[in-house]
């Protein structure tokens, strides 16, 4: 069925476009809402590592200028100075103290280490540090410290000389110390600082996603968890940031070095579950809705343009089926396509009427004709018998001639009527030409002299009722008799090669022009009733309506020679009206 | 004693006529038959009828045409047209000539006679056509010459007769007639045929056919030509052109 597949094909194409269009906004969404989430994360990390890393940079920078004091401490720089080493010995115990006022005043310091650079060394200490001696005396570590003349770094965890023995993070600053008069390296100053300090600045800090580490990875504060995702791509001075799966969550991973330090401050900012800014959100809405709104405008403008016409066009075109007559739309159609196509299924429906009403007209012509043919019928019985009676009159007058012509009169007018059939089998209408020149023949003598050549394989054809005896009538009274010489009628019936029947009548009568040939072969209506060629072409006429050929005559003749009309028709063996 | 002339291209029906109508009773005899329009142009001055049957379908010329013809030249002759069905409306048309009477084909005896009554009782009336006239007009030395140039000039038309020359020349045809006969020693007519078939003759050949001929000597119709040609030259065409031939 076709009926509605067009609609059904609309209303398919269109929820492809409504679902391509949801995927396409969704992903957009999606995609505008993750850089969203991105960029609010990374806004989030940066105020709070940037505060972070500030606060613990002062912080730091406030130990740094602790140990610049404390090399200024004149017991310190005594035991430091002191070349003898006994008698630095004696010295241990006042840098000692002076290390240890200066711890007492301040928090957060674990730890003073004081080397000389003999080895010897003076610390004081909150807590069990273990110093690895090792590592101390092949002066791995003061090494860089000795590059810096004088100013403080840092080490996170004593850069692995020291360790404390509860494993507590801690934050070394240390230092090369300077004679001031001979400008000598002396000693180094070691002052551990507690992870406690940062453990407090990140408390001021609200979230518990910020992780403080050492540049080497080691952990020194806040979520011990975060220090797996630390790499030293998070280490620059400015913000770096990069997403990251923790627990099967997306987070957003960034990560700042305090400046001047050895520490990573990293932050783990969850991107999920963040709100949208409201005018992204209105945006979004604002598409969503813009999207909704034109789907269904175009959806209405193909229902109310298209769908619909075309339902009430043929629904207006079923009328005339249901009322079993072609009626032309009435309907008021819009003036586009649609209207264009009422326009023309107008016209079609008037030209199919017409045709209608000129079939109909044809066949109560037809209708009518037989009913005439009917009615001669009824008067062919007293014919009939008239000329049985007249015959045998005749006969016993001893006027054999005259009931032999009556009774070739009577077989002629038998076959000529044929009981009104339009078409007959090709012996008959022979007979019917036959016995119309043996009645010529008696009128007009001897002028006249028939030839048949109708091969047996035709006899049985079908075809329309009187075609070879107009063209018989037309040879003697157009063709013989106006040459005033015998004259021979030649009628031929083949079935050739082509599958065709071919019926010629030829006479040696005084010909036909080539013009009136060519007239009558074109098949246009241009013969009028008067011309002498009018029952030719009426007889052409009816073999191609009967046929429905063009090209079923084909005339030749050569004036003062001869005329020979052939006809060229399909062999049938069935009537037409039984056909149906 | 009235004169009928017969024109009707079947035989059989001029025979028909003849035989199947009692003339006698009616004063009237049968004088002479003509196959076609030509024949009877021909020959109707020499055959003088007061009355002629007319069939309508004739080849060459039909009966309209002769009617026309014969109703100018003969105004006193009673003409009865004879036609056909499928004719008759097509002869109504010719009401214009004063046609004495149509009739419809096959014939009836009864009703000719009955039209041959009313023929007669217009013939008693008015008296017989005219055939000869009796009033004699000026001698005219050159007249027969006159006649014959022109008919040397005018043999190809068809319709020319001797009333019709004698009309264009002012005589009566009766007096054209007695003065061509003896000045000639031949009548019109046969004088008529000779220039006609002459001509024939010198376009006679094997490869010209006698309807072409026929036509350009002034008989169309082809079978009144072959019985002239015959008659005139003892032979029939096909064999005169035969002869030609071999020459």
């Amino acid at each position: 069925m076709r009926i509605g597949s067009l609609s059904r094909r609309l209303r398919w194409v269109f929820f492809v476009v409504v679902a391509l269009l949801t995927i396409a906004f969704l992903v957009s969404t999606l995609l505008i809402v993750r850089r969203e989430e991105q960029e609010a994360a990374v806004r989030e990390a940066e105020s709070k590592l940037i505060g972070l890393s500030g606060s613990i940079s002062s912080s730091i920078e406030g130990y740094k200028e602790l140990s610049k004091l404390m090399i200024m401490e004149e017991p310190l720089a005594a035991f430091l100075k002191e070349e003898d080493s006994a008698e630095a010995f004696n010295h241990i115990i006042d840098a000692k103290y002076s290390m240890q006022r200066i711890i007492n005043v301040t928090s957060g310091v674990d730890a003073v280490y004081a080397f000389r650079t003999d080895g010897m060394y003076a610390c004081t200490k909150r807590g069990v540090f273990v110093l690895d001696k090792e590592s101390y005396e092949e002066e791995l570590w003061p090494a860089a410290v000795l590059e810096l003349r004088g100013r403080a770094i840092e080490y996170a965890n004593g850069n692995g000389a020291l360790r404390k023995i509860d494993n507590y993070p801690f934050i070394s600053i240390e230092r090369a110390f300077y004679d001031m008069n001979t400008q000598e390296r002396t000693g180094y100053l070691m002052l551990l600082v507690s992870g406690k300090v940062i453990d407090q600045a990140l408390a001021t800090h609200q979230g518990s996603d910020i992780c403080v580490v050492g540049l080497d990875g080691t952990y020194l504060s806040g979520d011990r968890s975060l220090v797996r995702v630390y790499d030293r791509s998070l280490a620059g001075s400015a913000v770096t940031h990069k997403p990251y799966f923790v627990r099967g969550q997306r987070v957003m991973i960034s990560g700042v070095r305090v400046a001047d330090t050895p520490i990573i401050v990293i932050s783990c900012i969850p991107l999920e579950g963040k709100p949208l800014p409201g005018r992204t959100l209105g945006v979004l809405i604002f598409l969503m809705g813009a999207m909704t709104v034109g789907i269904f405008v175009l959806g209405r403008f193909v229902s109310v343009n298209i769908t619909k016409p075309i339902n009430r066009l043929s629904k207006a075109m079923n009328i005339g089926e249901s009322a079993k007559e072609l009626v032309p739309i009435s309907d008021k159609m819009p003036d586009n396509e649609i209207g264009l196509l009422k326009d023309s299924y107008n016209s079609m429906v008037i030209r199919i009427s017409n045709l209608i009403q000129e079939l109909i007209t044809k066949e109560q012509t037809i209708q009518r004709a037989e009913m005439r043919v009917l009615q001669e019928q009824i008067k062919p019985h007293f014919l009939y018998n008239s000329i049985g009676m007249i015959s045998s009159l005749a006969l016993r007058n001893g006027a054999g001639e005259v009931s032999s012509a009556l009774e070739t009169l009577g077989r002629f007018y038998r076959n000529f009527l044929s009981k009104g059939d339009r078409e007959i089998p090709l012996e008959r209408e022979v007979l019917i030409v036959k016995d119309y020149l043996s009645l010529q023949k008696l009128r007009y003598g001897e002028i006249i002299r028939d030839e048949y050549d109708v091969k047996d394989e035709c006899l049985k054809c079908i075809v329309p009722k009187l075609i070879l005896q107009p063209l018989v009538e037309n040879s003697i009274y157009h063709g013989i008799r106006l040459k005033g010489e015998e004259g021979i009628i030649r009628i031929s019936a083949t079935i050739e090669d082509d599958n065709l029947l071919h019926l010629v009548v030829y006479d040696t009568g005084v010909g036909m022009d080539k013009e009136t040939a060519e007239k009558l072969m074109s098949g246009k209506k241009n013969v009028s009733p008067d011309e002498e060629s009018f029952g030719l072409w009426g007889t052409i006429e009816r073999l191609r309506y009967y046929f429905n050929r063009d090209n079923v005559v084909k005339i030749d003749s050569e004036e003062g020679e001869f005329t020979r009309i052939e006809f060229i028709v399909p062999v049938t063996y069935v009537p037409r009206a039984e056909e149906k | 004693m009235y004169n009928v002339m017969l024109i009707d291209d079947e035989a059989s029906a001029r025979k028909l006529m003849m035989d199947s109508i009692d003339w006698e009773s009616l004063d009237m005899h049968v004088v002479g038959e003509a196959e076609s329009g030509i024949e009877a142009i021909n020959t109707i001055d020499d055959i003088k009828p007061d009355i002629a049957f007319v069939d309508i379908s004739m080849p060459f010329m039909d009966g309209i045409q002769f009617s026309e013809i014969a109703t100018q030249r003969y105004p006193d002759l009673i003409i009865i047209i004879m036609t056909a069905f499928d004719k008759f409306e097509y002869a109504r048309k010719c009401v214009s000539m004063p046609i004495f009477e149509y009739m419809l084909k096959p014939m009836v005896r009864s009703e000719v006679t009955e039209v041959l009554k009313r023929a007669k009782a217009r013939l008693d009336e008015r008296g017989p056509v005219q055939w000869e006239s009796s009033d004699t007009p000026e001698e005219q030395l050159s007249a027969t010459e006159a006649v014959m140039k022109y008919i040397q000039e005018n043999y190809t038309d068809s319709t020319l007769n001797l009333t019709s020359v004698a009309q264009a020349f002012g005589f009566s045809s009766s007096y054209l007639s007695r003065k061509f006969k003896s000045e000639t020693g031949k009548g019109f007519a046969q004088y008529l045929t000779q220039v006609r078939m002459e001509n024939a003759m010198k376009l006679a050949g094997p490869d010209v056919k006698m309807f072409n001929i026929s036509a350009k000597v002034g008989i169309p119709d082809p079978n009144y030509f072959g019985r002239c040609f015959k008659k005139f030259t003892g032979k029939s065409y096909s064999e005169y052109a035969q002869g030609c031939a071999e020459k």
